[in-house]
């Protein structure tokens, strides 16, 4: 699966791809701002996105919309990267499908991906879409 | 996971530097600043201690992140302890306190308080047993009851002085003598403190904690040049971090010079290393004499010379250098072995607020080559660079079809590729005396034949104008170990084989950028 990481921490950058490329079944690209995501979301078309939720410059569920609004992306899954407890906020998943917690274990990262990815999100809306 | 995890403690150094310069902002006027910025970096390291396996990390980092504004000095210390700890020299066992007494309810007693203060207490009841653990541990400090059955104290405390591993070890004396001699006796012999028996073991424990922390802070008075008498490196660093706050705060311009002495090796191979010693020396004096008093010397290190202009643009610089390069020329050395004259090329350059001094002294050095290529004896700036070279892509790859691919979609986007096989063609093409400092990037395949990519990249890194060149190491899927071998030698980014020369591209501008 060809996978988008946004995260502005660089060791956190550096571990999640190692542990998501390990086993050779994803390809990760990664961005540290959201100019980036949103150039390497455009130009890499990924089909997850992995994102922290708290970005320097912008709010992670902001970004994920701004990455929905690319042609060709509409409907990209997503999963949550955060440090705070309680997950994105108030709002829970923000149309993303899961959330894993920092400090993660990175060698089972690419099996809680996948398996976040499996599922619908919490409004059922990629359940539905699924049919 | 090993091999990220020791990367990762390398990483930590950068963190604990920001922490301890947050940590000194938060009495001063930017408070608010510092406190944000501690909490952002608690916040990344919340997530990451404990992802890389470092539970504490993440433990105390939550601490700072959630603590009120009155803890946060507190928790802050916290976390640096356990960052320090992480980061720490790694193998380097912690030193123990040697005790020299033969009265062992002494002993006990005092490895006791010392014990309270985290100290790791060897005990000797002889002189014989105190050299056999001097001979094959690392002590910090002695205590020395001047009563030995096997010799008089005193005979020890001489014999530790005179011999050079045991010479600056701080000694603290016990003795139940009740003589003004033996006394001014002991501190003419080198001792550091002294106690009489019987004596309270928690002044003793207080005097040796110290000792060590004043032992401590020697031992990091390290920025000094004892041969040209001028800073360091590390002593110029200190300089350069407060010129630049400095000059971005009254926003002045700052410049950086970078010094090499011309065919110094020459002058040792034919004289000898005095004479080049004699010859450093000199060059240190007339350069310290042809600067201002603003300005700020420090020996690079070998032959090479950076100076510090405050409140200078880089025109003033080469101005005050040229005056240097004027004075060397009228310069004679050598006198009876035989005189010589001696030039020196430089290169000057603008220090930006953002510049780490690595930064700023490699974009010197990169005029300093073009002082040095262009014939020696002058001073080289920006100004006198004319023409902007193409930016040139060095490929390192030894699949022909591969590096053809890279080759022709990085061609149409105006870059200039040069594409090598092996390891020997990529040390010639980035120059086997000087660097071509032309190069804006490289692309390294960790499997070549001959020599490697990591040997190579770690050579790459040794040639100081190119420690800024970004690298990215083409490595195949699954070695993560590849990857973080890599990166620990220096490496930007990787990419995994297959690639598409799409993918590449984008993280070669990405990094291009960047610079």
């Amino acid at each position: 699966m060809r996978l988008l990481l946004v995260d502005d921490d660089p060791e956190i950058r550096v571990l999640a791809r190692v542990a998501l490329e390990r086993d050779g079944r994803h390809k990760v690209d990664v961005a540290a701002s959201a100019d980036e995501a949103l150039e390497r979301a455009r130009n890499g078309l990924p089909q997850a996105v992995v994102l922290d939720v708290l970005l320097p410059d912008v709010e992670g569920p902001q970004l994920l919309e701004r990455i929905r609004a690319l042609p060709g992306l509409e409907d990209v899954p997503a999963v949550w990267l955060t440090a705070r407890d309680g997950g994105p906020g108030p709002v829970g998943l923000q149309g993303a499908r899961g959330v894993i917690m920092k400090p993660f274990d990175p060698l089972t990262l690419s099996a809680r991906v996948e398996r976040l990815l499996s599922r619908g999100t919490s409004d059922g809306r990629a359940l539905r879409d699924g049919r | 996971m090993e091999e990220l995890k020791s990367w990762y403690r390398e990483q930590l150094a950068a963190r604990i530097d920001a922490l301890e310069a947050a940590s000194a902002a938060l009495e001063g006027e930017a408070a608010g600043e510092a406190r944000a910025t501690v909490r952002r970096i608690a916040h990344s390291l919340r997530g990451s201690g404990g992802t890389y396996g470092f539970p504490l990390i993440t433990e105390h980092a939550t601490h700072v992140e959630e603590s009120g504004d009155a803890d946060l000095r507190l928790r802050l210390e916290r976390l640096l302890d356990t960052l320090r700890e992480t980061a720490g020299h790694g193998a380097s066992a912690p030193k123990s306190v040697l005790l020299i007494d033969d009265d062992p309810e002494i002993a006990e007693i005092l490895r006791w308080h010392l014990a309270q203060q985290g100290r790791e207490v060897r005990v000797a009841p002889c002189a014989e047993q105190a050299e056999a653990i001097l001979a094959s541990e690392p002590v910090s400090l002695i205590v020395l009851d001047l009563v030995l059955p096997d010799t008089d104290g005193r005979n020890l405390l001489m014999r530790l002085r005179e011999r050079p591993s045991t010479a600056n070890i701080p000694v603290i004396v016990l003795t139940v003598r009740d003589s003004a001699l033996a006394r001014s006796e002991c501190f003419a012999l080198g001792a550091d403190e002294f106690f009489e028996k019987p004596f309270d073991p928690e002044a003793v424990a207080t005097a040796v904690a110290a000792k060590l922390q004043r032992a401590a802070e020697m031992s990091q008075d390290t920025r000094h040049d004892p041969l040209t008498d001028l800073p360091n490196r590390a002593g110029f660093l200190e300089a350069f971090q407060r010129a630049r706050a400095l000059a971005a705060r009254q926003r002045d311009p700052l410049s950086i010079g970078f010094i090499d002495l011309d065919h110094f090796k020459r002058v040792n191979d034919a004289f000898g290393h005095a004479m080049g010693d004699e010859v450093l020396r000199r060059a240190a004096d007339i350069l310290a004499r042809s600067l201002r008093q603003s300005d700020i010397l420090a020996r690079w290190g070998g032959e090479e010379f950076v100076a510090l202009f405050p409140s200078t643009d880089p025109e003033g610089g080469v101005q005050a250098l040229e005056n240097a390069a004027t004075r060397f020329r009228v310069e004679r050395f050598g006198a009876d072995e035989g005189e010589f004259g001696l030039t020196f090329s430089a290169g000057v350059a603008p220090v930006h607020v953002e510049d780490s001094l690595d930064e700023a002294v490699a974009r010197a050095d990169y005029y300093l080559y073009l002082a040095k290529s262009t014939g020696r004896d002058r001073v080289v700036s920006e100004s006198a660079e004319l023409v902007r070279p193409r930016r040139k892509i060095l490929i390192a790859e030894d699949d022909d079809l591969l590096a053809e691919l890279v080759r022709r979609r990085f061609t149409r986007e105006g870059f200039e590729v040069v594409h090598v096989v092996d390891g020997e063609s990529v040390l010639e093409a980035i120059g086997s005396n000087g660097v071509d400092p032309t190069i804006s990037l490289v692309i390294l395949d960790v499997l070549l034949p001959e020599m490697d990519g990591f040997e190579l990249l770690a050579r790459i890194r040794e040639r100081r104008a190119l420690t800024q060149v970004p690298v990215i190491m083409v490595t195949v899927m699954g070695n993560e170990e590849d990857v973080v071998r890599g990166l620990s030698l220096g490496a930007d980014d990787y990419v995994v084989k297959p690639f598409s020369p799409t993918e590449l591209l984008a993280r070669v501008h990405r990094l291009l950028e960047r610079g």
